[in-house]
């Protein structure tokens, strides 16, 4: 049986991912028994959410990378830019 | 322009690269410009810094694509250019040179027995998006880039843990410790914010 110091290293750390089938169903029974587990596993899908609203695309996002994209185009071979050959290393 | 990213690592298509075949370039820029300029600002960058990170970023690709040999997949070579730009945009930033006292932190909440001595505590987090981002910078501020771009290109990205760890250059142990660090920090801080309410 799972600890909870085992669980929360499996999760955060993304072993889970590779875990064999064993250690995954173990680690289901285990959340159905520990509601402080699924409390931290729910934590840290919410981190997920928050990053992927945080820096995620921004209302203004398309202008910024309408300029970008234009800029760095510019820069191509075939527009008649140096291709990159002063750019900064 | 919709771009299979399978497409991209054909070798036919890698060859046209290494040839600086401008409509390749032009596809690699219009596939990846989002997601490096996104990263570029979730690695703690302003906007103008990730703006200019950003271009230095498909610069320094278009100047060296010759060289790249096609082993691993062309968003790979990008990420690698960029996280070397954002540790140059960071080089004077103070950052916590003891990332590890986070693991002290987690491992005080358990018994000797593995349970939970100290557990998650119930958050009730409502904010408004700009403030989530500016808890959650705050938060990240002083975590090395290389852990932070990590969990950017997981959390936010979806790219997968192989080309992570490709990207970095690290392995499948120190890419699941660098994430356990982020999280868990992120997790402890936000924890304490959302107690505080």
């Amino acid at each position: 049986m799972l600890t909870c110091r085992e669980v929360h290293r499996l999760v955060a750390t993304g072993e889970i991912e590779n875990a064999g089938l064993w250690q995954k169903l173990s680690l289901r029974l285990h959340l159905m028994m520990c509601v402080n587990c699924r409390r931290y596993g729910a934590q840290l899908e919410q981190l997920s959410h928050l990053a992927r609203t945080a820096f995620g695309p921004r209302p203004g996002d398309e202008a910024i990378l309408d300029r970008l994209r234009h800029s760095i185009l510019a820069g191509l071979p075939d527009a008649g830019g140096e291709g990159g050959s002063n750019a900064p290393a | 322009m919709t771009t299979n990213h399978d497409n991209l690592s054909d070798p036919a298509f890698v060859a046209r690269l290494r040839a600086r075949d401008p409509a390749a370039l032009k596809t690699v820029v219009v596939s990846y410009l989002d997601q490096i300029f996104r990263a570029a600002r979730g690695a703690g960058l302003n906007q103008q810094q990730a703006e200019d990170v950003t271009q230095e970023t498909f610069a320094t690709f278009i100047e060296t694509v010759a060289r790249f040999e096609g082993r691993s997949h062309v968003r790979t070579w990008l990420f690698g250019i960029l996280y070397n730009k954002i540790s140059e945009a960071r080089r004077g930033i103070k950052k916590e040179t003891r990332t590890e006292d986070i693991e002290e932190i987690v491992e005080q909440r358990f018994a000797p027995s593995g349970a939970w001595a100290r557990p998650p505590r119930a958050t009730d987090l409502e904010l408004e998006e700009d403030e989530i981002r500016a808890l959650i910078d705050t938060c990240l501020e002083l975590v090395p880039e290389k852990q932070r771009l990590a969990f950017i290109m997981r959390e936010v990205e979806g790219i997968s843990s192989e080309e992570i760890r490709n990207t970095l250059d690290v392995t499948v142990t120190h890419l699941g410790v660098m994430l356990y660090r982020v999280r868990n920090r992120l997790r402890e801080c936000l924890e304490k914010w959302g107690v505080k309410r």
